[in-house]
C-alpha cells in the first residue's frame, strides 16, 4: 500500500474501479426486487470511503480542526510515520491482512473501503503488531489513542464492531467447514464481477434465497445473464475464456455462501457444455446456444422434474385419512402437498415440524394455509399442524402420522440424505414409529460424494443466529413478552415485592446473557451447522424425476443425472 | 371378456384380426398347458402372439396394441404383479429395439421389422426360460453337505434348486413348511418334489406352518449350524421386496429372528418397477392385486366375511394369495445373473429402463 497520500489515491482509484462495473450493468429489473436496493446501496457506498478517509485525515491533523487539502499536504512529510501507525490503528489491522490474504491484485481502494465499513472480519497477524510497537511515537504527531497490546480483545473500545472476533472463534472440530476466503460483500467484488452476480451473492449471503432449488435456479439465471453480457476478449476463444470468466463469478458467489450440491452439479454441466462448444462458432450464436441450453436445463431438470416428483409423491398419498409429516420447507414437498390437496382433492393432515434458527417450516405452514388448508378455506378438510422439533415425538404420536416427506439438499453416493439440520432426527424418529420416510429430490441433487457423518460435509451458518433474541414472534424465546410477564408477576408478586425486582434484574441479565456475549467467553463456542446426514437405513424411498428408488440406488442414477 | 382396445385406434390396422384375438384365453391356455411356465413368461408369450396375430403398420400402433393388450390381460388377473413384470419387460424390450434400428425404420419396411422383432422376442423368451437352471447353478454353493434347507410354498425355482443340488450329489436335509390352505396345486407340487428328492436319497420332513420356530429349535446340533431358508418369489419389487406366497413374510421374520439367512430365488424377468411403501393389502391393491386379508365383522351373522379372501382368478396359476416380504428380511436374491442384494434390484431395473 502506498504510504504517500493514501486516502486521496485510494478514493480516486476506487471510483475509477467501481464505475466500470456498474456502467456495464445490464437491465437489473429482472432480478427480483433486490437489484435496485443493492445497486443503490452500492452507489451510496462509493462516497463513503472518501468521508471516512477525510475523517481520518482530520483526526491525524489533530483535535478535530478542519484543515484544507493544501494544509494536509504541507504537514504530510512530518507526519508520515505517525500516519502510518494511525492508519493501522484506525482501520484496524484487517486492511493489511486482507492485503496479505487477498489473492487478486491488491487494490488499496477496495481494502480501504471495506475496512472503513467495518465489514471485514479477520484475524490480526503478529507482524503488524510488531510494526506498531517498533514505531517510535513522533512528538509532533497527534495520535488517536491505541493500546498496542490489547488489540484483539479490546475491540469494543477501539470503535470496531464486535465482528472481528466472530471469525476467530471457530469450533476446532469443524474448522475445515468455515469459509477460508474473505466473505463476499460489495467491496470485495473485483471489477469483473457482474452486477447481477453481486445481487445474487448478497441474496445468498443473507439467506434471502436459501432453498437448494431456489439457489440453483437463481444461479443458472444469473449465469445466463452473465453469458449474455459477455464479450470474448480479442485473441481468445469463447469456449476457453468464458469458463474462466464464469469461474470468477462463481468463486465470488461461493464466498457469499458455499455452493450447494445441486449448484455444483449445474455449474459442472454448464462448464462442460461450454468447453465442448465448437470453437468456430460465432460468439453471438454460441451465447444464444448457451442461454437456450440453460433454459432447457432449468425446464428439464428443475421445473418439469419437480412436477413429476410432485405427482409421484401425490400418488403415494391416499384419498383419505393420511397424516403427512414434513420438516422445514422444501419447494418440492410443498408442491406435492398442494397438488394432492388442490388438484386431486385428497383430504389429509400435514404436520409441519420446524426448528430454530431458520424457522423455514413457518413459510411452508403459511403457504399451505394461504392455499386454503384450513377450516372454511378452499381446501377445507385438510389440516395443518405446526410443531417444533422438540415436540417431534409428541407430534408423531398425537397425530397418527402415516408418512414422512423430506426434502433434499443432496443425495449422497452412499444413499445418505444431505438435508437441513434436523432431517436426520425426523427420519429416525419416523422410523421408530414405523412411518415410511420418503425423500423427494430432483436427480440434479444427486452426487457421488459420500459422507458418513455430518462433519465432513456441511456448512457453518451464522453462529449469532443461535443466540436468543427478544423477538416476540420467536416461539422458542424463553423470555416471555413483556405484558404477559407483568400480568404473571402481578399475581404472584404480592407476597414478595423485593424478590420481584431481583427477578427482573436477573431477567435483564439473562436477556443480554451468556449467549449474547459468547465471544467474550474463551471456552464458549456456538456452532450452527446447516445440514445433517441421514443414513440410508432411515430412508425408505427416494422419489426423483426418473422414478422411485431405494436410497441405495442413488449412485446408479447419479451417473445418468447429476454428473451428466 | 372385453374386445381389445386397439379398435379405437386412430388408424385401425387394415386387417383387424386383433379384435378376435383373445389374449386372456391365450394366456390361460399357456399357463395350463405347461406347468413349468411362469406367469411372466406366459404373459410375454401372449403379447408376442398378439403381435404376430395382428399386423400393426406403425411403431405407435404396435406400442398402443401392446399396451392395451397388457392392460386387458392384467385386469383379468386377481394377482397381476408377476404378469406385469413380464408385460413391462417385453414392452420395454420392443421400444428399445425400435430405438436401436433407426436405419431400418427409414426403409418403410415395417413388416420385415415386425417379423424380426417377433423372432427376437421368441429368442428372448427361450433365453429367459433357461434362467431357472442358471439359478440352480448359482444356488449350489449355498447348499452344502449336511445343511438344512427350509422351503416354503410351491415355487418352481426353489424346486429346481433343490433338485439340482440333489443331482449334484449333495447330501442335505429338506424341511417343507406347509401352509394350512387347502390348495390342491400346492399339495401335488409338494408331493412331486418330495418324491423327486427322496429318489435322490435326500431326507425330507414336512411340517405345518405353526411349528416352524419349534422345528428350528429342535434341529440336532450339527445340523443347526448350517441352516437356510429358501423361498421362491413371484415378483421382486424395486426396493428388493419379494412378492411371494402368503406367509412368506412370516417365514422370513422367523428366519430373521433366529438369525438364519433367508434367500429368495427369482429370475430377473420377475423384477418389476413397483415400489411399496409398506407391506399390506393397500400396497398390493396399489399394484392391482385384488386381495383383502383383513376384514372385520360387525355382527355374528357375517361369519363368512371374516375369512380372508382372494378374488377367484379366472385363469389358472397358484393363487393362494401373496404377501410382500420387506427387503430387511431378505439376505439375498438368487437370480440367473448372480446373487444380488435387494438394492441391486433397483440397479438392474434402472439399467433396463434408462
Amino acid at each position: 500500500m502506498s504510504e504517500n497520500a493514501p486516502s486521496t489515491n485510494g478514493v480516486s482509484a476506487s471510483s475509477s474501479d467501481a464505475t466500470p462495473s456498474f456502467a456495464t450493468m445490464p437491465d437489473p429489473a429482472s432480478i427480483a426486487e433486490q437489484t435496485p436496493d443493492t445497486n443503490s446501496g452500492a452507489r451510496q457506498e462509493r462516497p463513503q470511503p472518501k468521508q471516512a478517509s477525510t475523517a481520518e485525515n482530520i483526526a491525524e491533523a489533530g483535535a478535530g480542526v478542519k484543515l484544507t487539502g493544501a494544509q494536509l499536504k504541507q504537514r504530510k512529510q512530518a507526519e508520515k510515520a505517525a500516519r502510518r501507525a494511525e492508519k493501522v490503528t484506525v482501520k484496524g489491522e484487517q486492511a493489511q491482512i486482507q492485503q496479505v490474504q487477498s489473492s487478486s491484485s491488491g487494490r488499496p481502494d477496495v481494502k480501504q473501503r471495506r475496512s472503513s465499513q467495518g465489514e471485514q472480519l479477520q484475524t490480526p497477524q503478529s507482524h503488524h503488531k510488531r510494526k506498531l510497537s517498533n514505531q517510535p511515537p513522533e512528538p509532533g504527531a497527534v495520535r488517536i489513542p491505541f493500546r498496542p497490546g490489547q488489540q484483539p480483545p479490546s475491540t469494543p473500545q477501539t470503535q470496531q464492531p464486535p465482528q472481528p472476533k466472530h471469525a476467530e472463534k471457530r469450533v476446532p472440530l469443524v474448522s475445515h467447514l468455515y469459509p477460508s476466503g474473505k466473505p463476499a460483500s460489495l467491496t470485495t467484488a473485483s471489477r469483473e464481477i457482474h452486477p447481477s452476480v453481486l445481487t445474487l451473492a448478497l441474496q445468498l449471503r443473507n439467506l434471502t434465497i436459501a432453498g437448494s432449488t431456489a439457489r440453483t435456479l437463481s444461479l443458472l439465471l444469473t449465469l445466463k445473464r452473465v453469458i449474455k453480457a459477455y464479450t470474448t476478449p480479442p485473441s481468445t476463444a469463447l469456449s476457453r475464456h468464458l469458463t474462466t470468466h464464469l469461474s470468477h463469478q462463481i468463486s465470488f458467489l461461493s464466498s457469499a455462501r458455499p455452493l450447494g450440491i445441486a449448484q455444483g452439479n449445474a455449474i459442472r454441466w454448464l462448464k462442460k457444455l461450454i468447453s465442448q462448444l465448437d470453437p468456430d462458432l460465432d460468439d453471438n450464436d454460441a451465447k444464444k446456444f448457451l442461454c437456450d441450453a440453460v433454459d432447457s436445463f432449468i425446464q428439464e431438470k428443475v421445473t418439469l422434474a419437480s412436477e413429476v416428483i410432485a405427482s409421484q409423491a401425490c400418488s403415494r398419498i391416499e384419498a383419505e385419512g393420511e397424516t403427512i409429516l414434513v420438516f422445514g420447507k422444501s419447494s418440492v414437498v410443498e408442491k406435492a402437498l398442494l397438488k394432492a390437496a388442490k388438484d386431486e382433492g385428497k383430504k389429509f393432515r400435514v404436520v409441519v415440524v420446524d426448528s430454530r434458527p431458520l424457522f423455514e417450516g413457518r413459510n411452508l405452514a403459511k403457504g399451505l394455509l394461504r392455499a386454503g388448508m384450513r377450516e372454511g378455506g378452499d381446501l377445507d378438510g385438510c389440516q395443518v399442524v405446526y410443531s417444533l422439533i422438540s415436540g417431534l415425538a409428541d407430534a408423531l404420536e398425537q397425530n397418527c402420522v402415516t408418512k414422512c416427506f423430506l426434502g433434499a439438499s443432496g443425495m449422497l453416493g452412499n444413499g445418505s440424505l444431505y438435508s437441513r439440520c434436523g432431517s436426520a432426527m425426523v427420519a429416525m424418529m419416523a422410523k421408530q414409529y414405523n412411518v415410511p420416510v420418503i425423500v423427494l429430490g430432483e436427480s440434479l441433487k444427486f452426487t457421488a460424494k459420500m459422507a458418513v457423518d455430518s462433519l465432513s460435509l456441511n456448512e457453518v451458518g451464522d453462529a449469532d443466529a443461535l443466540v436468543e433474541r427478544d423477538e416476540s414472534q420467536t416461539f422458542t424465546s424463553d423470555v416471555p413478552p413483556k405484558q404477559e410477564d407483568a400480568g404473571k408477576k402481578g399475581g404472584g408478586g404480592k407476597k414478595k415485592g423485593g424478590d420481584e425486582e431481583q427477578k427482573e434484574e436477573d431477567e435483564d441479565a439473562s436477556k443480554n446473557g451468556l449467549l449474547e456475549s459468547w465471544r467474550d467467553h474463551p471456552n464458549l463456542y456456538l456452532l450452527n451447522l446447516m445440514y445433517d446426514i441421514t443414513p440410508k437405513d432411515y430412508l425408505d424411498m427416494v422419489i426423483c424425476e426418473l422414478g422411485t428408488l431405494p436410497p441405495g440406488a442413488v449412485p446408479v442414477i447419479g451417473v445418468h443425472g447429476g454428473d451428466e | 371378456m372385453a374386445p381389445n382396445d386397439q379398435t379405437g385406434l386412430a388408424t385401425p390396422p387394415p386387417k383387424d384380426s386383433s379384435s378376435n384375438f383373445d389374449i386372456v384365453s391365450h394366456y390361460n391356455r399357456l399357463i395350463s398347458s405347461d406347468p413349468s411356465t411362469t406367469p411372466a413368461i406366459a404373459a410375454i408369450e401372449s403379447l408376442i402372439a398378439i403381435l404376430s396375430a395382428t399386423s400393426p403398420s406403425t411403431i405407435t400402433e404396435t406400442i398402443t396394441l401392446l399396451q392395451s393388450a397388457s392392460t386387458t390381460l392384467l385386469a383379468s388377473q386377481s394377482n397381476p404383479i408377476p404378469l406385469s413384470a413380464g408385460t413391462e419387460l417385453i414392452q420395454r424390450y420392443i421400444i428399445t429395439s425400435f430405438k436401436q434400428q433407426p436405419a431400418q425404420l427409414s426403409g418403410h419396411d415395417f413388416t420385415q421389422l415386425r417379423r424380426q422383432l417377433i423372432t427376437n422376442s421368441k429368442l428372448f423368451v427361450s433365453q429367459t426360460k433357461s434362467a431357472r437352471s442358471k439359478i440352480a447353478k448359482h444356488a449350489l454353493p449355498f447348499i452344502r453337505d449336511d445343511s438344512t434347507v427350509f422351503a416354503y410354498g410351491s415355487s418352481r425355482v426353489a424346486d429346481a434348486i433343490l433338485s439340482h443340488a440333489a443331482e449334484s450329489n449333495r447330501y442335505f436335509y429338506v424341511i417343507f413348511i406347509t401352509s394350512d390352505s387347502t390348495d390342491s396345486n400346492e399339495a401335488t407340487a409338494l408331493h412331486q418334489s418330495t418324491k423327486r428328492l427322496l429318489a435322490h436319497g435326500i431326507p425330507v420332513a414336512t411340517i405345518p406352518f405353526p411349528t416352524i420356530s419349534h422345528a428350528i429349535a429342535s434341529l440336532p446340533k450339527p445340523q443347526a449350524s448350517n441352516v437356510l431358508f429358501l423361498l421362491g418369489a413371484e415378483a421382486v419389487l424395486e426396493n428388493g421386496a419379494a412378492v411371494s406366497n402368503l406367509g412368506s413374510h412370516l417365514v422370513a421374520s422367523v428366519a430373521k429372528a433366529n438369525s438364519i439367512p433367508c434367500y429368495f430365488a427369482a429370475e430377473s424377468y420377475k423384477f418389476t418397477r413397483q415400489f411399496p411403501t409398506s407391506f399390506g393389502d393397500r400396497d398390493l391393491q396399489r399394484m392391482g392385486a385384488k386381495q383383502q386379508v383383513l376384514r372385520f365383522r360387525s355382527s355374528m351373522d357375517d361369519d363368512k366375511e371374516i375369512e380372508w379372501s382372494v378374488e377367484e382368478s379366472k385363469g389358472g396359476g397358484n393363487d393362494g394369495g401373496v404377501d410382500i416380504t420387506p427387503p430387511e428380511l431378505i439376505s439375498g436374491l438368487i437370480t440367473e445373473s448372480g446373487i444380488m442384494t435387494c438394492e441391486g434390484v433397483a440397479e438392474e431395473l434402472i439399467k433396463l429402463w434408462f
